[in-house]
């Protein structure tokens, strides 16, 4: 919950409640505070959800420009009586919404103000994924021409190239090197954005998994059209998290926060207050690589029997994507498992101290609906009005009879899209322990690049097996109008037909139909004769078994018993 | 509260306070709320609203003023804004609140001159912010 006071949350909901905004910044050295004069509107936003990150948005409506970029604070105030001194004036109890960096800023000439647009410090992540880099101490022991060298972060050394640069304590501005635990990735991801990981000491899920490499570039560095955000997006997934900027400015992995308050229908205007079906509890978690395909699981079979199924799928996550994605699965199914609330969608006479992901109660009759708060709207202007709904998770079910728990099962069945390296691996086999003790893979593979497209099949030992290899091994994938076995072979040159052994050899193409001896002599050939220019066909030893026609005569056998030949004329001119 | 002659006084720009006092016989002081839009029943049938504030108004019953006591008085009406001081017994101190004037007529049955006057007239002055 946001920091306030039970008279904050007592008079927020009384008949009467007296309003202030207080909105602070810093302009050329000087603090400026806009208050209720200056300010027409204001509306705190954000829209989220579980496994995502979350970015908090102000929009102003205020007689005073504010410079683009400005940090600013703001605050929502209610009058409140403060008994514990004798003063007969009253005051106001504020609640923090935080701090923003103001975006936009247009004027609205018909109503002679400003229309300013701000974004918490996510908006520092909305930017193209680069390389992540940081600042180690070097190694050197020799300065090295080729380098620069910092003194700290940011601060070009600039001193005599002579010595020992380590012993200097200088830094270099370096990649971040992998495998790195997901805790580190975060630390330095946020080091080179230039913003505090609140969570840089804490131990949360999947903390201390590692990634391998580097995931979100291509292998030559060049873009595969992610941001920070959606990394940061990718990670809230493996942390099973929402990551957000919180009042400090320091991104937050947050978990869901048990509140244990409860608001009642006062809190509730009368009209817009819909509390639809229940979701959860969740009972299965299922890592799905690309295409929803190749899924592993963890499930709680007796939820599911008791409740229903009710699982969360997550789909296409790099982090996810190799084989150790099931060293993953644990930490997020215990942190899911259970999870329910109701699906909501109701507008606020002003609650306005609930933060992102806290779990609160509302009780409306007799009936208590646990929700969570996930997307917010607060709209004050001369008045107050608080929208907010949650919504389901993205549903799914899954064919547990397709998908497994590990990935290292008897049967291994994977595909693997390497966004990276541009590779599509997909693999079936098993694994065999040897007599050494060593594992060897049994089955078989295909990789396919951007060039070629090639089918293993690894180790077996049998003859028939070999053979199938060799004929995958002759398929050149590269040049896809080729085909060959033992027996045909087709490509650019035709079609040839023919074995080691053969006693003929066959050929087609576009330009002849032959067949030659083990000798290559012809046969038979049809095809054209340049010389002649003319369609020919021409054979060696031929054997005329009934009749041959030339021209207007025709030769065959005479009789059916006689050592004869006829020469027949059969007409024409 | 009227307490005494110094109780309620009035100026412009930076001009000199003048004291309401010489020129009224009745002042009337009113605190309006002014409620916000968001007004009305909650789910509970609880009356929820904001209170915008409470802006303090107060009519001046003038006396009858000849013409040198008009000449000084109406250029203070007639001006978009004026300050106001007065003592407000909730904050048990004296105010100093930027008002805007209502209206105002006189009637002159005769001529205003040799001394005689116009009758009396009410005019107020409103808050322009809600009482802090």
């Amino acid at each position: 919950m946001k920091t306030h006071t039970n008279d904050f949350k007592n008079e927020i909901k009384e008949y009467g409640r007296q309003l202030d905004s207080v909105i602070t910044y810093e302009e050329n050295g000087n603090a400026i505070k806009l208050s209720g004069e200056e300010l027409n509107a204001i509306k705190p936003v954000y829209e989220g959800n579980l496994l995502k990150s979350v970015m908090k948005t102000l929009e102003i409506d205020s007689n005073v420009d504010i410079s683009k970029d400005t940090i600013i604070n703001y605050k929502l105030g209610v009058k409140v009586r403060d008994n514990t001194v004798l003063d007969y004036r009253d005051n106001y109890d504020y609640v923090d919404f935080g701090n923003y960096i103001v975006q936009t800023s247009e004027k609205q000439e018909d109503l002679i103000s400003y229309k300013i647009t701000c974004y918490d410090k996510m908006l520092y992540f909305m930017k193209p994924f680069q390389k992540i880099m940081e600042y180690i101490e070097t190694e050197d022991t020799e300065f090295d021409e080729n380098k620069t060298y910092y003194t700290s972060p940011g601060v070009e050394y600039t001193g005599a190239t002579t010595g020992n640069p380590h012993t200097l304590e200088l830094l270099e501005y370096v990649p971040v090197s992998f495998p790195i635990t997901i805790r580190d990735y975060i630390t330095k991801l946020c080091n080179f954005i230039g913003i505090d990981f609140a969570n840089e000491s804490d131990t949360f899920v999947n903390y201390n998994k590692q990634i391998k490499k580097e995931l979100y570039l291509a292998d030559d560095g060049s873009s595969l059209d992610y941001t920070y955000r959606d990394v940061l997006d990718e990670l809230a997934q493996v942390t099973a998290s929402t990551i957000c900027i919180n009042n400090n400015d320091e991104l937050e992995i947050r978990y869901i926060n048990e509140t244990n308050d409860t608001i009642d229908e006062e809190y509730l205007k009368d009209i817009n207050v819909n509390f639809g079906e229940k979701y959860g509890p969740i009972n299965s978690v299922v890592f799905s690589r690309s295409a929803e395909s190749d899924n592993i699981y963890r499930k709680d079979d007796a939820s599911i029997t008791l409740n229903g199924l009710c699982e969360l799928k997550i789909s296409d996550n790099q982090i996810l994507n190799d084989d150790d994605r099931e060293d993953f699965i644990d930490g997020v199914f215990d942190e899911l498992k259970g999870l329910e609330y109701y699906i909501n969608d109701y507008t606020s006479t002003g609650i306005c101290y609930y933060e992102l992901c806290d779990k609160y109660n509302i009780s409306i009759d007799s009936n208590l609906y646990s929700c969570i708060m996930l997307n917010d709207e607060v709209n004050i202007t001369q008045g107050l009005e608080e929208l907010v709904h949650t919504e389901l998770l993205e549903q799914s079910e899954t064919d547990y009879t397709k998908a497994d728990k590990t990935d290292r099962n008897i049967y291994k069945t994977s595909l693997i899209v390497d966004k990276q390296e541009g590779i599509i691996q997909g693999l079936v086999g098993r694994t065999e322990t040897l007599e050494n003790e060593t594992e060897q893979f049994i089955g078989t593979t295909f990789t396919q690049t951007i060039n070629d497209v090639k089918i293993e099949v690894k180790g077996y030992t049998d003859n028939k097996t070999q053979n199938l290899q060799d004929q995958i091994d002759n398929i050149d994938a590269s040049e896809t109008q080729t085909l060959k076995n033992n027996l045909v072979t087709i490509d650019l040159d035709g079609i040839h037909v023919s074995t080691d052994t053969s006693r003929i050899q066959t050929l087609i193409d576009n330009d002849e139909f032959s067949i030659t001896d083990s000798g290559q002599e012809k046969l038979a050939w049809f095809g054209y004769d340049e010389e002649h220019n003319e369609s020919v066909a021409q054979m060696s030893n031929l054997t005329i078994t009934k009749y041959l026609i030339a021209g207007n005569h025709r030769v065959e056998k005479y009789g059916d018993y006689e050592e004869r030949t006829g020469w027949f004329y059969i007409g024409g001119s | 509260m009227f307490l005494n002659k110094d109780s309620l006084q009035v100026k412009v720009g930076n001009g000199n306070w003048i004291k309401l006092g010489d020129y009224i016989v009745e002042a009337k002081y009113g605190f309006n709320k002014l409620w916000s839009s968001d007004s009305g029943r909650n789910l509970a049938g609880v009356q929820s609203g904001t209170l915008i504030g409470i802006f303090p108004k107060i009519v001046c019953q003038f006396r009858k003023l000849n013409q040198s006591d008009m000449e000084t008085i109406a250029p203070i009406l007639d001006s978009a804004k004026q300050k106001i001081k007065y003592y407000d017994p909730k904050k048990r101190a004296t105010e100093t609140i930027d008002t805007y004037t209502g209206d105002y007529e006189y009637r002159n049955k005769t001529m205003i001159n040799n001394g005689r006057k116009n009758d009396g007239f009410s005019c107020s002055f409103i808050a322009i912010r809600k009482r802090s």
